[in-house]
């Protein structure tokens, strides 16, 4: 009997070990964080003012995607608010002043935008001693011919189809980004910038290269399901080979979270010791009023 | 004339006194075929092995006869040797039983083993490891499940995976370049629970071989290794049973005579409880697998002999999560959250082997594989289901001609018939609209293969084994075709001591595509097509043997040096789900890898085991990654090391440990981000910066694993008047006994102090567990 006592004893004893499970405690790594340096991205804004927006890259212990916005204490860390950005064309360098209450954006107003010039961009930041240069070439804007929107409904089906054409120039290689956006912002209620999808904001950006188009004049067309809202804005520019390729890398690269189902991607830059991107490509803007 | 005619008359003479004796070998008590048993002749130093059916021939010269007549002696560890005096006046065939060993006859075990060390130290072999279950069974485990994966990791050469899976990555190879062979078949997921556990089941395994290079011409197909697998057969003398029940799972294996001494039948299942053990403890976790083996042989007439092999193996994962709010109105409106992920593996073999002559062995095989897998999601009153599956079918045919015990040759070829069927989506409900059904690419594929090898003892010294595999793919468009060359060599220093070297070129034409972040059972298994080359490596050997006999003690040094061509890796940005145009996004390029292992393995006595040692190099080099530069391979692990130890304490008692260290693994870290407008300019992106290609390491990690046996009485089976024997073990053992993380990922997670740092969690710490084994 005590034999057999003992045996269940044990037993139980045993299965209790089942609940036991210790989790060792993590090991610390240091990793080795890349070298800051400043971020370069700029744009042609209506009013043909050349915009470049300055800022510094930063550490991924600074900031965490999951936060889920940009607060302003962060915004004013990265823009750059003191430093020297300026524009050379054709011999004449013009300087960038800074946007009046917004950190980290440099215009020119007075810069002429020249089809076929080079325009080479020199920027430094007076508290860090960090400076970067790039060069950028402006390219023809490109000749919208028509653009228009339709409605169409099936069954409880509402899709709205975006058609537009444009010239190609035959002579070259050619590369073109076309945008769709919504006219809202992306602000968060305390003054930062909200990171999170919002599927009420159109931002659809697509590039295409001429090397499958078989005419001079080319039609395409772009498709939304369920879209409320009347008015939907396209821009169409041609742009390099190398912007082309760094858009392209931007969009396989997703958003951060996609980043697991995704490989791991660098990015191309034509800042020289810098992020980011300097580009010239001269948007031609339409707005679409869908009835 | 008149002279060549004398030489004819002379050789024809001499030839036809040339006397063969040639038949199987077996295990007395079970039936069981003993592979690579020594069969050779006292008189002189002339012998051969068993074929890996147990069949072997020695052809004897009249010289070698004394009066006509000669001592045939055939030994096998753990077997009581067999010594035989034959009249050899023709050709004979004798099939012999050996009697397995027991403590009286220990100095013919002695014995045994040492001339099987003998022989492996005088064999051409070399980056190759032979293991047998019951030298694995003691040996810790995790959750106290064997695991022969988990024990292929710890020999030289081999590095495993993330903590706990299955992968295996061989001499700087990627995990899809290993071949799997379950009784010839071939095996394309290797692990239960996404990779934890193998779907090996113990009880139903014989032994493992596990290749590294040297590779024998009738291997072919991948790159990196070849892990043979045999299943048991059965015993075919008496009724057997044996099982196990530990924390996670429990097995049943029976073994049915069909008819004594002709032919047998053997059926063993496995089922986890893991879903249950973790309901106990309040942490649900619907999953749970399970896995059949199956083994039929049959003595058909004295020069036939059939085999039929199946497995089966299934994963399930189910989670249900009803809204009571939402009751299901019908059957296309579920009403709730219903996920599940299934997961199978089917193998059948059908063999035939046949005696020709007295020389010349045969085995064809029939051989059928289908690995499948289904991803489905109910929400609501939408549907998707995500299935994928590769089905093969073909046919081997192999001979082993036994010239004379210098010369062994061994031929034959294989076709095999592939169809891949990737990504087949089914939708129903709104769903649809975002993700429509699809069928899938189906891809139908052929692989072919010749090959020839042949060994050939020079003298005393000098061994040589050369082969050539021909093989051959054709996909749409396209017809892919190579040769093969392999060669090994052996020289003998002294009594204890040989030099080996090898060379052997391999091509893969298929490919399993990975994420270089994260493996899963759901990666793809794809062919090569017009665009996309096969992979080829060429692997340079050289080791030295040291046999310390009377301590039996074998110590093996290698150095090997493997080049790699037409590698596959994901272009960066790629997407990885339900990508059917996954070839564009494929990139080639070429790797290396070099390195030296040392292993001492003691085989014999109370205290038995291995220390085994690699330091090792793996780089890669793609145009399109890593801004064209060279760049480590993720399993770029420097050192890597295992202490396994076996002690018998007492009559009863056993002890085992095993001890791990290996350097971290490696992997492309973000190490910064950016914010850029996006091009929209509606808003704002981060964007990651990440480090160069697998430029960080993890950092090292070690393991004590131990495991204490204590050997039953025997009872009576289930207090039956009927005297039975039901012989019991207790396995009482402990993983990770020192509670230290072995890292699989980083993570950053915040700091007191209101910043974030980074740390490398583990994913098991200290576990223990206890299982019951029994025989009957």
């Amino acid at each position: 009997m005590k034999k057999q006592i003992d045996k269940y004893l044990f037993l139980a004893i045993s299965i209790c070990f089942l609940f036991i499970r210790c989790r060792p405690e993590p090991l610390d790594i240091d990793l080795p964080q890349a070298e800051q340096k400043l971020v370069i991205a700029s744009q042609i804004i209506p009013g043909n003012l050349m915009t470049v927006i300055v800022s510094k890259s930063m550490d991924t212990k600074g900031f965490n995607i999951e936060d889920g916005s940009l607060s302003q204490d962060i915004l004013s860390q990265l823009l750059i608010d003191s430093g020297i950005v300026t524009i050379n064309y054709n011999g004449i360098t013009d300087t960038l002043r800074k946007a009046a209450g917004v950190p980290g954006v440099f215009v020119s107003a007075g810069t002429p935008l020249l089809v076929n010039t080079r325009y080479n961009l020199f920027v430094k930041d007076w508290q860090t001693g960090m400076s970067v240069t790039s060069s950028a070439y402006m390219l023809p804007q490109v000749l919208l011919d028509t653009v228009f929107a339709e409605t169409i409904k099936s069954n409880e089906l509402s899709q709205t189809k975006i058609s537009y054409s444009f010239y190609d120039p035959p002579t070259e290689k050619n590369w073109y980004m076309i945008n769709f956006y919504s006219p809202n912002g992306s602000s968060s209620s305390s003054g930062g910038i909200d990171l999170s999808e919002n599927d009420d904001i159109l931002k659809e950006t697509i590039i295409v290269s001429d090397e499958n188009f078989q005419n001079h004049l080319v039609n395409k067309s772009y498709t939304l399901s369920d879209w409320e809202q009347d008015t939907i804005f396209m821009s169409i520019s041609s742009i390099s080979e190398g912007y082309f390729d760094y858009l392209n890398a931007r969009l396989r690269g997703g958003r951060l979270f996609t980043s697991l189902v995704r490989e791991p991607i660098n990015y191309p830059t034509n800042i020289h010791e810098g992020y980011g991107f300097f580009t010239t490509h001269y948007p031609t803007i339409s707005m679409i009023i869908i009835e | 004339m008149k002279k060549y005619s004398l030489l004819f008359f002379f050789f024809f003479t001499w030839y036809s006194y040339s006397q063969t004796i040639s038949g199987t070998i077996k295990d007395k008590n079970t039936g069981e075929d003993l592979s690579f048993a020594l069969v050779y002749i006292k008189e002189g130093n002339k012998g051969t092995s068993s074929n890996a059916y147990g069949f072997y021939s020695i052809t004897l010269n009249p010289s070698d006869l004394e009066e006509g007549k000669v001592t045939l002696v055939v030994s096998f560890t753990g077997y009581k040797k067999i010594i035989k005096v034959i009249e050899l006046t023709k050709n004979i065939t004798l099939d012999l039983r050996m009697e397995s060993s027991s403590t009286k006859l220990k100095e013919f075990t002695v014995e045994a083993e040492a001339k099987e060390e003998m022989e492996e130290l005088k064999s051409t072999e070399m980056s190759r490891d032979n293991l047998k279950m019951e030298e694995m069974r003691t040996l810790p485990s995790l959750g106290g499940e064997t695991d022969i994966l988990k024990i292929a990791q710890l020999l030289p050469g081999v590095q495993g995976g993330g903590e706990g899976s299955t992968g295996m990555f061989v001499r700087g190879g990627d995990a899809d370049q290993n071949l799997v062979l379950l009784d010839e078949a071939i095996v394309y997921n290797v692990g239960h629970l996404f990779g934890f556990f193998s779907v090996f089941n113990p009880e139903a395994i014989k032994d493992m071989t596990l290749l590294k290079g040297a590779f024998p011409s009738q291997y072919g197909g991948r790159l990196s290794s070849v892990l043979d697998i045999t299943m048991k057969n059965g015993n075919d003398s008496k009724f057997h049973g044996s099982g196990g029940v530990g924390l996670l799972s429990s097995r049943l294996t029976l073994e049915i005579p069909i008819k004594k001494e002709k032919g047998s039948l053997l059926i063993a299942g496995r089922r986890t409880y893991i879903d249950q053990v973790f309901k106990l403890i309040g942490a649900p976790l619907p999953y749970y697998f399970y896995d059949l083996n199956v083994k039929a042989n049959y003595q058909i007439t004295k020069k036939d002999r059939i085999y039929y092999s199946l497995y089966f193996g299934k994963d399930v994962l189910s989670f249900e999560e009803r809204n009571l709010e939402n009751e299901p109105d019908s059957s296309e409106n579920f009403g709730g959250i219903d996920f599940g992920f299934k997961l199978g593996n089917w193998t059948n073999t059908l063999r035939w082997n046949h005696v020709f002559t007295p020389k010349l062995f045969s085995n064809i095989s029939l051989i059928n594989t289908n690995f499948n897998y289904e991803i489905n999601g109910d929400i609501v009153s939408n549907r998707i289901r995500i299935s994928s599956n590769v089905i093969d079918i073909g046919t081997k045919i192999d001979f082993d001609f036994f010239k004379s015990p210098e010369q062994k040759i061994k031929f034959g070829g294989a076709f095999i018939n592939h169809v891949f069927r990737p990504n087949i989506v089914t939708t129903t409900g709104n769903i649809s609209e975002l993700l429509g059904s699809s069928r899938g690419v189906k891809q139908v594929t052929q692989e072919m293969a010749l090959y020839g090898n042949m060994e050939h003892e020079l003298n005393p010294k000098y061994k040589i084994s050369y082969g050539l595999r021909i093989t051959g793919s054709t996909v749409k468009g396209k017809f892919y075709t190579g040769l093969e060359p392999r060669v090994a060599g052996r020289m003998m220093l002294n009594e204890k001591s040989a030099l080996k070297a090898s060379y052997s070129r391999m091509k893969q034409y298929m490919h399993r595509v990975s994420s270089s972040t994260v493996t899963l059972p759901t990666d793809l298994w794809y062919p090569i097509t017009k665009n996309i080359q096969p992979q080829i490596s060429d692997q340079i050997a050289a080791g030295y043997n040291y046999l310390f006999q009377k301590k039996s003690i074998m110590i093996t040094a290698e150095v090997y040096y493997k080049w790699l061509q037409n590698l596959i890796q994901y272009r960066e940005g790629a997407s990885l789900i339900l990508n059917n145009d996954f070839e564009n996004e494929l990139l080639q390029g070429t790797g290396d890898a070099w390195g030296f292992e040392l292993m001492v393995k003691k085989e014999r006595g109370k205290f038995t085991g291995w220390i085994s040692y690699t330091l090792s190099w793996a780089t890669r080099d793609f145009d399109e990654l890593n801004g064209g530069s060279k760049f480590w391979a993720k399993y770029d692990r420097r050192h890597t090391g295992s202490i396994v130890a076996s002690y018998k304490l007492s009559k009863r008692w056993a002890a085992s440990a095993v001890w791990v260290y290996q350097t971290g693994s490696r992997f492309t870290a973000q190490n910064g981000q950016y914010f850029m407008p996006n091009s929209t300019l509606t808003g704002v992106d981060v964007v990651p910066i990440y480090t160069a290609r697998n430029a960080v390491q993890m950092s090292a990690s070690h393991r004590l694993d131990l495991n204490f046996v204590l050997n039953g009485r025997e009872n009576r089976l289930f207090g039956a008047k009927k005297k039975r024997k039901l012989v019991g073990e207790w396995h009482f053992g402990c993983y990770n006994t020192y509670n230290y993380a072995q890292p699989y990922r980083v993570n950053i997670v915040p700091t007191e102090s209101g910043g974030y740092k980074y740390e490398q969690p583990g994913l098991f710490g200290f576990i223990p567990s206890v299982a019951y084994n029994f025989k009957f």
